[in-house]
């Protein structure tokens, strides 16, 4: 199965949400939209689902134009935010539903139902009704009743919200496992960031009507195109240069830029905290040293978080150290950074 | 069993409903009763031999009016479901105003201004005399409770669960049937009875447009309330009460029926 948007706009109220957007996933490819609220991301959804009219563009599955289609003639399948479970249902008949609309005959629709309630680890629960399950059994009876028509696309809107951390992490575990299993194609919708990078192959960044960039977890936090990619993900450490026959020279140094092929000019050097150390856990060929002044010491319960200023820095630093003998450093004193010019990437300036 | 210690309040509110009901059933097989004597003076069956001596009329009256307010609060049903459904629907807040408050004019026009004017409309479409025209009246003034019912449930409930149900394969009415209708049937119940009996009590629009061609159960009761004939009037009244009652249970047996597979939502 395999996905194309092409083009595709949409306004509301004559404010523009969407805006020549283009976007191919690959079948089995697991996709996170990201961006901040209102950027359009449950919006794309509902506009791959035949939710929403837009007013140009084209979305193709499999090669076959489903433009116009009715929601209910789509392959997809859809997880709202709010699960959407029928209250006057039970179990079973919440995951029959889709299968009584397909027409699938009751022997066939019984093993499937029976099958899915042992997927989502809920057999037993089939003549429950929905009011007395947990939040979390009934996400995942949404999920056993989205799957029930084995869709060529599943479209899960921010799965976890208002679950709390061990059921976050469970239901991510399931949603991988079937994933796996199952070769399901998933975009997902979330505004949690680790999860997006655990759970995805790929993500998009939504931003300014449309996708601002797409790529792996890697090329997104560590090549992203933009600061405000950049920024996005956060943890952020710049160093303001100038860039001269891929030559960076930044302070009273310099250092040679290998991967980006970028013109001559002014640019911001970006590295993320985890590839930037403190001089006691100095590294074989770790190139820059600075003075630094620490501003703030955080215990961030599996790391030590650092804050340091340089007059050098375009903002003050951040540190991420498992040494705990630095929650002994205090506000002011003095310590050498260093980071691993391997995990360096220039972004413009603007 | 621990008491429960409110339950005196429910105690009263019976007590309101029950002694009313026992004046009447007195007032019904006495014969005088002077204020201020706390019992009637003596006792007959007039009141009820009245009512049993024109039985075949009688009982001819009574089902052609519950006929009559059965069908309005059935189309009282039928247009406000789809007055409710179109006021979610509606995406301006201004048109959903205009819509909410134009139902509310029913309860702001009084009975007499609207009978005046409207008397005219159905003399001229000849409509006047006819058990359609004391329908269509007795609509405009049942739609406003069932609608406000309807309304406020179809709100608490939303579109988004048959946005759910298209998406997993339904048509868009087999969403509303399958999906939104079940969750509205206790709703309806109460909006059915609500209009039956602002229907089945219009005695003014139902004379004014009938024009006494158009005999029903208030029609015929209210010149013995009005002459002062307490033991007949009260014999009518628990005729009323009576078949009212019966009414409410049948349709609520119905819809209780129609709810038998489904788990009770209390959805609003």
């Amino acid at each position: 199965m395999s996905l194309s948007i092409t083009n595709l706009s949409l306004s509301f109220d004559h404010e523009c949400v969407l805006e020549n957007l283009s976007l191919k996933i690959q079948s089995g490819e697991f996709l996170s939209l990201l961006g901040e609220s209102g950027s359009g991301k449950t919006t794309l959804l509902k506009s791959i689902a035949g939710l929403l009219d837009f007013q140009s563009g084209h979305i193709q599955l499999n090669d076959q134009d489903i433009t116009h289609w009715e929601p209910n003639k789509r392959p997809i399948s859809y997880v709202f935010q709010d699960l959407r479970l029928f209250p006057h249902l039970t179990v079973y008949e919440n995951i029959a539903f889709p299968l009584k609309m397909h027409k699938v005959n009751k022997t066939e629709a019984d093993r499937r139902i029976f099958q899915l309630l042992d997927d989502v680890q809920m057999t037993g629960f089939e003549n429950r009704h929905i009011s007395e399950l947990s939040g979390g059994q009934q996400q995942r009876i949404a999920l056993a009743r989205a799957l029930a028509i084995d869709p060529q696309l599943l479209l899960l809107d921010e799965p976890f919200s208002g679950l709390d951390e061990s059921l976050r992490k469970e239901m991510g575990q399931l949603i991988k496992k079937l994933h796996e299993e199952k070769e399901l194609t998933i975009i997902m919708v979330t505004h949690d960031k680790r999860e997006a990078i655990e759970l995805s192959s790929r993500m998009a960044l939504l931003y300014n009507n449309g996708i601002h960039q797409i790529g792996s977890a890697f090329e997104m936090i560590y090549q992203p195109e933009s600061r405000y990619t950049s920024q996005f993900f956060g943890g952020e450490n710049l160093i303001s240069g100038e860039l001269r026959n891929q030559v960076f020279y930044y302070a009273d140094q310099e250092l040679a830029i290998g991967e980006q092929n970028l013109p001559d000019g002014d640019y911001l050097l970006m590295v993320r905290p985890i590839h930037v150390s403190i001089s006691d856990d100095k590294k074989k060929e770790e190139v820059p040293v600075f003075t630094a002044q620490i501003k703030e010491v955080l215990f961030k319960t599996d790391y030590i978080e650092i804050e340091a200023d340089h007059p050098d820095f375009y903002e003050p630093w951040s540190v991420h150290t498992r040494n705990h003998d630095f929650l002994e450093k205090e506000k002011n004193e003095i310590i050498l950074i260093t980071f691993n010019p391997e995990y360096i990437w220039l972004l413009e300036r603007k | 069993m621990k008491r429960n210690r409110y339950s005196w309040i429910n105690g009263l509110i019976a007590l309101a409903v029950i002694l009313p009901i026992l004046l009447l059933v007195l007032w019904s097989v006495s014969t005088r009763w002077p204020w201020p004597e706390l019992m009637p003076h003596s006792f007959s069956w007039r009141g009820i031999s009245d009512l049993w001596r024109q039985n075949y009329e009688f009982t001819q009256i009574l089902l052609s009016s519950m006929l009559i307010s059965i069908v309005v609060a059935a189309l009282s049903l039928f247009i406000s479901l789809a007055t409710s459904r179109a006021y979610i629907l509606l995406q301006a807040k201004r048109s959903q105003m205009v819509l909410y408050q134009t139902l509310s004019l029913p309860f702001v026009i009084p009975a007499v201004v609207f009978g005046m004017g409207i008397h005219q409309l159905m003399i001229q479409w000849g409509l006047n005399n006819t058990a359609t025209g004391v329908i269509l009246v007795h609509l405009v003034y049942s739609l406003p409770y069932a609608t406000y019912l309807i309304l406020d449930a179809y709100q608490s409930i939303g579109l988004e669960l048959e946005e759910q149900a298209r998406l997993l394969g339904s048509t868009a009415f087999q969403a509303f049937r399958l999906v939104t209708f079940p969750l509205l049937l206790p709703v309806m119940a109460t909006a059915f009875s609500m209009s039956y009996i602002v229907s089945f009590s219009q005695y003014f629009l139902t004379s004014l447009i009938g024009g006494g061609q158009v005999r029903t159960f208030t029609i015929v009761m209210f010149p013995y309330l009005q002459n002062n004939d307490r033991p007949i009037a009260s014999s009518y009244a628990l005729v009323f009460l009576t078949f009212t009652f019966l009414v409410f249970l049948v349709f609520e047996g119905i819809s209780k029926f129609l709810q038998r597979k489904y788990q009770t939502s209390y959805y609003y």
